[in-house]
């Protein structure tokens, strides 16, 4: 439910194991295959050189130079990104179920509280339930409910899917919309500490 | 109720995907922190050059020599930490690439998008084939997977269990219970215990 850009999550996996796929064949080659070791020594003692003559050409002072000054730059940005990035995660729920604004008549604003509050109320009493949890989140800009259940033990999921589905109708009828809902049924931690539902 | 219009089908069918497969979070926040540290590091090492302290462990220009000069060291250990690092990078490629899917099954149904764990779909079939196989609760185990459900059953010794009518009566269960995918169902009987 959650506003995780995914992609980008698989993008940056994919981009670091390639690095280190790339690294660890490098150092694997550089060791066993004497081409590769001859061309590392050969070439890599002039390449250190160049960048060291690179720094003194653009000293700023004896000890600094702009090269510095720029990798330190272009580190801090990237961990700034990487921060970022971590903090974007998980992130998506909303207070606001719905806005609707008519010509002349004002704006009406429905508060996403006032939805999980009646669900919540509707599946209290339900016996094939522990537990029920609804909260609101945005998906791609439309507000969708998330409700979230414990089922007791042993009760058919879709006894549950159906005592679900009558409350969020019931809420439509109060709403006079229709809001999308997502619903999870779990069994976990709290299902099995409780006590099987009964056959009657 | 009405089926949901274009744009709910929408919302629900990104739903759907992505509460049934894992967002990939964990193993990303745990690299870009690791990367944060590396790059904290490497940062400190440089400001300490540049005003003439003791390296942490060792100069950047010190590691620039150390890199240039890899071809010059022993190879077993090069050898295990490069392989080490490419098996690492390669199980990372896998992660990225594979949809890594979460033990839970789609519900049809008409106005809500329904997702359900196995283990919730496993304890309902269990209770089904527990009662059908005539034995103790306790004595059926059903383990679920993406399209398989495995039904154990323990006959206390000297009943017989009607195994074939253990697997169509779960079957129907799972039928009636409009999965997807839905699972095939079979029964296994382990040897019958005393008092089971």
């Amino acid at each position: 439910m959650t506003s995780t850009r995914r992609g980008l999550n698989r993008l940056f996996v994919f981009v670091v194991g390639l690095l280190l796929l790339a690294l660890g064949l490098g150092a694997v080659a550089v060791a066993t295959v004497p081409v590769v070791r001859d061309g590392w020594s050969g070439t890599a003692p002039s390449v250190q050189r160049s960048v060291d003559e690179a720094h003194a050409a653009s000293a700023l002072s004896p000890a600094v130079s702009w090269i510095t000054v720029g990798v330190i730059a272009v580190l801090v940005i990237l961990a700034l990104l990487l921060i970022a990035f971590v903090l974007k995660q998980g992130h998506g729920r909303t207070g606001r179920l719905l806005r609707e604004t008519r010509e002349g008549e004002g704006t009406t604003v429905v508060d996403a509280r006032v939805a999980e509050t009646l669900l919540q109320d509707a599946l209290a009493g339900r016996d094939e339930l522990v537990s029920s949890h609804v909260t609101t989140f945005d998906v791609t800009g439309t507000p969708t409910l998330n409700i979230a259940v414990t089922a007791r033990r042993g009760v058919s999921p879709r006894a549950v899917a159906r005592a679900v589905d009558e409350a969020v109708v019931a809420l439509d009828a109060v709403l006079g919309r229709e809001v999308p809902a997502y619903l999870h049924i779990s069994g976990g931690f709290r299902a099995r500490t409780t006590a099987p539902a009964r056959v009657h | 109720m009405s089926a949901p219009d274009a744009a709910t089908e929408r919302i629900y069918s990104r739903i759907r995907r992505r509460e049934t497969t894992s967002p990939r979070a964990t193993i990303a926040i745990v690299l870009a922190l690791v990367l944060v540290l590396a790059i904290a590091y490497a940062v400190t090492e440089t400001v300490l050059s540049l005003a003439g302290a003791e390296p942490l462990i060792a100069a950047p220009p010190e590691m620039g020599s150390a890199v240039a000069g890899l071809a010059s060291y022993d190879t077993t250990p090069m050898i295990v930490g490069g392989a080490i690092a490419a098996l690492v990078g390669l199980v990372l490629v896998i992660v990225a690439l594979t949809p890594g899917r979460r033990p839970r099954h789609l519900l049809d149904s008409e106005r809500v998008a329904t997702v359900v764990d196995d283990e919730v779909i496993a304890s309902a079939l269990s209770r089904t084939a527990a009662l059908e196989g005539g034995v103790d609760p306790d004595n059926a185990r059903v383990s679920v997977s993406r399209r398989s459900a495995l039904v154990r059953l323990t006959p206390a010794s000297g009943a017989s269990v009607p195994q074939a009518a253990v697997t169509d009566a779960v079957t129907r269960q799972l039928d009636g219970l409009g999965l997807t995918p839905t699972p095939r169902a079979k029964t296994v009987l382990d040897r019958a215990r005393v008092g089971a």
